[in-house]
């Protein structure tokens, strides 16, 4: 009965003439504001929708150029006309890649066909400074690419199936969408993410690239050559641990547990300091090879600065020193909210060896040590066999641009993209303002020069 | 409170994504690959932050190369994912309420 009162009371009221214009007009408010944002989201999604045809079309025809330029390397006929065409692939495959990336597929649907035009972008690059340097291809050289060209012209065909079914509607960004907006990106319906795996599953047989260049698949499998001893137990990794800064100053550590899938097995630790706050604890983490100290990481916030530059460097390698990392020269220095990270390289009789790098934190109030990251020298440190130069410090200041003034040489071993290492002469010098580091290749004379201008600040 | 202890390893799984040859070759192009990240999908991304706090620093320490995730390109939540092949993926590490995976 009372339901119904109230109707028979909501009737007489817009009996009132005055109470049903002004639902009218609420009515009609409504309308017009649920038409414009209809409207909006129209624009948004089409929007959107170009964005993502624009990327698909690039990828499309970055592709095709990527086929017909890998085709003209095949037989190129001259080093110069090599070098002109697989320079063009490096960045039509680049190209193709940046645009592949920006597709709406979550990228496990996409990622082999990512690594390839990673790899083909990358490895004709790698081959085209061969080229330059005058250097044929190899018998291996031109396999591989004829395997890349392949598996290009597979990507193109499935990438034209896929056009086509694009333009006749048969897929759209538009079915892409079931969850609203923010779910749009991810969000992908059976029917068209079907036709997209079509592009990875192209690359089911292909192995990846082992050559020059960074994105090579032996990068990860290198043999870790500072990463020596004996495994250790927990325990063990517990005591190396809290010793890193010092038993007296932990209230309580608590263990983390082995991880042993990562690049480094390690025992992980979290201490929690004396003065420090629970919920901040230091982190640290100890190889289960040889109980190496693989990084220690604190922040805090910090107080006025009070410690200098010089003096920071002095406490970081007393630091290191003290736990036997001897020989390490400070190279370069980042400071920021009154940290101090300095990069420590191993120096083996004046030789710099940027390789086998430590860095170290250091607080600027009160010069505690705030973190350690030992993982380049854990990859490469070994006692090495320095060797005689081939051109003399003369020869290699004449390759120096002649504007450069020099302000202090030595000898230096550098990486590679690909984690090889180069016996160099390296140069501190100025053009105009601007600090350089100049490295020239100490070995070879007629092979590959290794001149490298690094800006340096 | 413990906002530092959350943060850096998540900007070390960008930059381990960086170095991926899977993956785009920029911190811009990992960090808006669409449907990456959530914090990007849903706009979380733009709250500003101040230059002092300790997601700089957590990101500072990233770039600078501490990376607690041991190498990992992928993290989720066990409690809520719902994709099967991320399951799939080898677990190295469990940080926080995230599985951090290869």
């Amino acid at each position: 009965m009372n339901l119904k009162e109230k109707m028979i009371d909501w009737k007489n009221r817009l009996k009132d003439r005055h109470m049903f214009s002004i639902i009218i007009v609420l009515l009609v408010i409504c309308l017009v504001l649920g038409g414009i944002i209809y409207k909006k989201q129209r624009e948004y999604r089409q929007a959107m929708e170009n964005q993502y045809n624009l990327a698909f079309f690039e990828l499309v025809d970055y592709v095709q150029n990527v086929e017909n330029y890998l085709a003209k390397s095949l037989i190129s006929t001259s080093p110069e006309h090599g070098a002109e065409t697989l320079t063009r692939v490096w960045k039509e495959a680049n190209l193709a890649q940046i645009y592949l990336s920006q597709i709406p597929i979550n990228n496990e649907g996409l990622s082999n066909a990512q690594k390839f035009l990673n790899q083909v972008s990358d490895y004709s690059y790698s081959l085209s400074r061969k080229n330059i340097y005058n250097e044929s291809l190899t018998q291996e050289d031109l396999d591989n690419l004829q395997d890349l060209h392949q598996y290009c012209v597979d990507l193109q065909n499935t990438l034209n199936q896929l056009s086509a079914e694009m333009t006749d509607g048969t897929i759209s960004w538009k079915e892409l969408t079931k969850k609203g907006n923010t779910m749009f990106a991810q969000q992908v319906s059976n029917n068209s993410k079907d036709s997209f795996s079509n592009i990875d599953s192209n690359f089911g047989e292909y192995a990846g690239l082992i050559y020059d260049g960074a994105y090579s698949e032996h990068i990860d499998k290198i043999e870790k050559k500072g990463l020596t001893g004996d495994d250790i137990t927990e325990d063990k990794a517990r005591e190396i641990a809290e010793n890193l800064i010092g038993k007296d100053k932990i209230k309580e550590t608590s263990s983390l547990g082995l991880s042993e899938n990562g690049n480094i097995p390690i025992f992980s630790f979290n201490c929690i300091l004396n003065n420090g706050d629970k919920n901040n604890p230091v982190s640290i983490a100890i190889s289960k090879k040889g109980g190496h100290v693989v990084f220690m990481n604190y922040n805090r916030d910090i107080g006025a600065e009070v410690i200098s530059d010089e003096d920071a460097n002095k406490i970081g390698k007393e630091f290191l020193e003290s736990k036997g990392y001897s020989n390490m020269k400070e190279t370069y220095f980042l400071k920021e909210n009154g940290i101090i990270t300095i990069n420590y390289a191993y120096n083996q009789n004046g030789v710099v060896v940027y390789t086998d790098l430590i860095k170290v934190k250091v607080a600027l109030d009160n010069g505690e040590i705030l973190g350690i990251e030992t993982t380049g020298y854990l990859n490469s440190h070994e006692v090495r066999q320095i060797p005689e130069p081939n051109i003399t410090l003369e020869e290699a200041k004449s390759r120096l641009n002649k504007n450069l003034e020099i302000l202090s040489e030595g000898f230096a071993i550098i990486p590679t993209e690909w984690k090889t290492e180069i016996f160099c002469y390296e140069f501190k010098g100025k053009v105009d303002d601007t600090d350089f580091l100049v490295y020239i290749n100490a070995l070879n004379r007629k092979r590959r020069k290794y001149t490298s201008y690094y800006k340096y600040t | 409170m413990s906002l530092m202890r959350d943060k850096l390893p998540y900007g070390a799984v960008i930059l381990n994504r960086v170095k991926n040859s899977s993956f785009p070759n920029t911190i811009a192009g990992v960090i808006y690959q669409p449907g990456a990240f959530t914090a990007v999908s849903d706009g979380q991304i733009n709250v500003p932050i101040d230059s002092n706090s300790t997601v700089v620093k957590a990101a500072r320490d990233a770039l600078n190369g501490w990376d607690p995730t041991n190498g990992c390109i992928y993290y989720f939540n066990p409690n809520t994912a719902t994709n099967k092949w991320i399951w799939s993926r080898q677990i190295v590490k469990t940080i926080g309420k995230h599985h951090f995976c290869k």
